[in-house]
């Protein structure tokens, strides 16, 4: 089993440009990322766990902290392995 | 400069492939979008599109020549001659060769691609058919219109994504205005709801997953469609000359780019292409009554939108009627701004308004009167219709009543 939580934080981290620590609590929309870097982002993380993660950027982006889209990589990955 | 006007007009869509019946759909408040028959909803996670599942090619080709037109260009080309028909132009001579022929698409015969690679790629073919390309063309769909449709001036596609058709009905616009070409047929084409490109359109993750509910509360994003709608421009003495059925005339063509961002709209952009529309038509704010809106249905165009009709109308804006036809047919990219001038010029003849439907309540940041879910019968002496691409590349086209 991944650390997916370790592995979402270096991707996340990697592409922030502002000093800010990142926060897991925070919705995407407070990182310092706009609209499309944060789908970007989400392709990189369906990329390196080779998922499907729900994400709409019309709401998801208020919507959803980094915590969040955590606990859904963590579940999808381990439906993954289930079906492996 | 010579007076521009309109004399016809043809649609394909997904509520009808007349502009009777899409007109008539419109005004009714009629959905057109629903879940993929083709790529089938399996395969894809799109919820809706706006397809044309009815469309009979046989009904409109010689079944020994269907092969060489892309789905793209047969509803150019169906569209173009129902736009010629109800001008009433006989294009032979030199009448023929003073008609334009401009046609926008974004993405061009996107069938033939998907298609032909998926053979190569996937099914393992080791040659293509000698078609291939022609049909694949970019400006495939304006060789087809003036093969079809005898017109030998200037012809050539315009490709602005989803502002195709507005820039190159203005082009045309332009040119008759000019006196570069007498007549022009002139709009926009798209066909690209393909297994590729809805998976490209799903990896943005701005689709709807229920409803295209443009400048609503809860909304959730575009719904892709396609379709085709042309129009027959020309000059208002060749028009009256012969005795034409004047539909509207075209007054005003604006034009910018954001100059900012790849994806996201931005208000003073679409504010430039506005006024622009505005100051070229001598059109001055307060006599404009309806805004056919660019409206996708993101919670960014919509608001980018209403923002950008505060600044180029004032106090005005809050009198303008502003409807998202996309809400009934889904947005059709490249013939998205040819499909919503058809509207707004039907609105002007017909002195009706269609609606935006889904239309649940108010977003605070959206806060114009956007003719919720049922049409309006109201007066419409100028209408104006907006189109804003990715990349922002911003096209808009004012039209009037015509008064002689």
């Amino acid at each position: 089993m991944p650390d997916v939580r370790n592995e979402i934080t270096q991707i996340i981290t990697a592409k922030m440009t502002d000093n800010v620590p990142l926060n897991l609590a925070d919705p995407f929309v407070d990182l310092g990322f706009n609209s499309f870097e944060v789908v970007e982002l989400i392709f990189d993380i369906e990329e390196k766990f080779d998922i499907q993660i729900p994400f709409n950027a019309n709401f998801d982006i208020e919507a959803k902290t980094v915590a969040d889209l955590i606990q859904t990589v963590e579940g999808l990955v381990a439906d993954k392995a289930k079906l492996a | 400069m010579k007076r521009v006007v309109v004399t016809g007009l043809g649609v394909v869509s997904p509520i009808g492939q007349t502009v009777e019946s899409y007109w008539a759909g419109l005004i009714a408040g009629r959905s057109g979008l629903a879940p993929p028959v083709f790529p089938p909803a399996i395969q894809v996670s799109t919820k809706l599109v706006g397809q044309i599942n009815d469309f009979d090619s046989l009904a409109h080709f010689d079944p020994k020549l269907v092969g060489l037109l892309d789905r793209v260009s047969q509803f150019a080309v169906v569209a173009a001659r129902q736009a010629l028909a109800q001008s009433g132009l006989s294009l032979t001579g030199e009448l023929a060769e003073k008609t334009a022929t401009i046609v926008g698409t974004g993405s061009g015969g996107h069938s033939t691609v998907d298609d032909s690679f998926h053979r190569l790629y996937a099914e393992g073919a080791t040659r293509l058919s000698p078609v291939t390309i022609p049909k694949a063309m970019m400006s495939a769909a304006a060789s087809q219109v003036s093969l079809y449709c005898n017109t030998k001036g200037p012809a050539y596609a315009v490709a602005s994504a989803c502002a195709s058709a507005t820039h190159a009905i203005g082009q045309a616009f332009q040119m008759v205005r000019s006196g570069g070409a007498t007549c022009a047929l002139c709009g926009g084409t798209e066909a690209s709801i393909t297994f590729g490109a809805l998976k490209g359109w799903e990896a943005m993750r701005v689709m709807a997953p229920d409803a295209c509910r443009p400048f609503s509360l809860d909304r959730k994003g575009m719904v892709i469609g396609e379709g085709a709608a042309m129009l027959t421009l020309e000059t208002l003495e060749h028009a009256r000359g012969r005795g034409a059925d004047i539909l509207a005339e075209i007054v005003g063509f604006g034009m910018s780019a954001d100059s900012k961002d790849l994806t996201a709209p931005d208000s003073s952009g679409m504010a430039r292409a506005i006024s622009a529309a505005l100051s070229d038509g001598a059109l001055a704010p307060d006599r404009v009554d309806y805004i056919n809106a660019h409206g996708t249905g993101t919670v960014a165009n919509d608001e980018a939108e209403t923002a950008a009709l505060k600044i180029s109308f004032g106090d005005h804006a809050r009198r303008l009627a502003v409807s998202s036809t996309k809400s009934m047919v889904g947005h059709a990219l490249g013939a998205a701004g040819a499909l919503e001038l058809v509207a707004a010029v039907m609105a002007i003849r017909e002195s009706v308004v269609p609606p935006t439907i889904g239309y649940l309540g108010a977003d605070p940041a959206c806060d114009l009167d956007y003719v919720p879910n049922e049409a309006r019968r109201m007066p419409v002496n100028a209408a104006v219709s907006n189109s804003f691409a990715f990349g922002g590349l911003n096209a808009v086209i004012a039209a009037r009543k015509f008064a002689g």
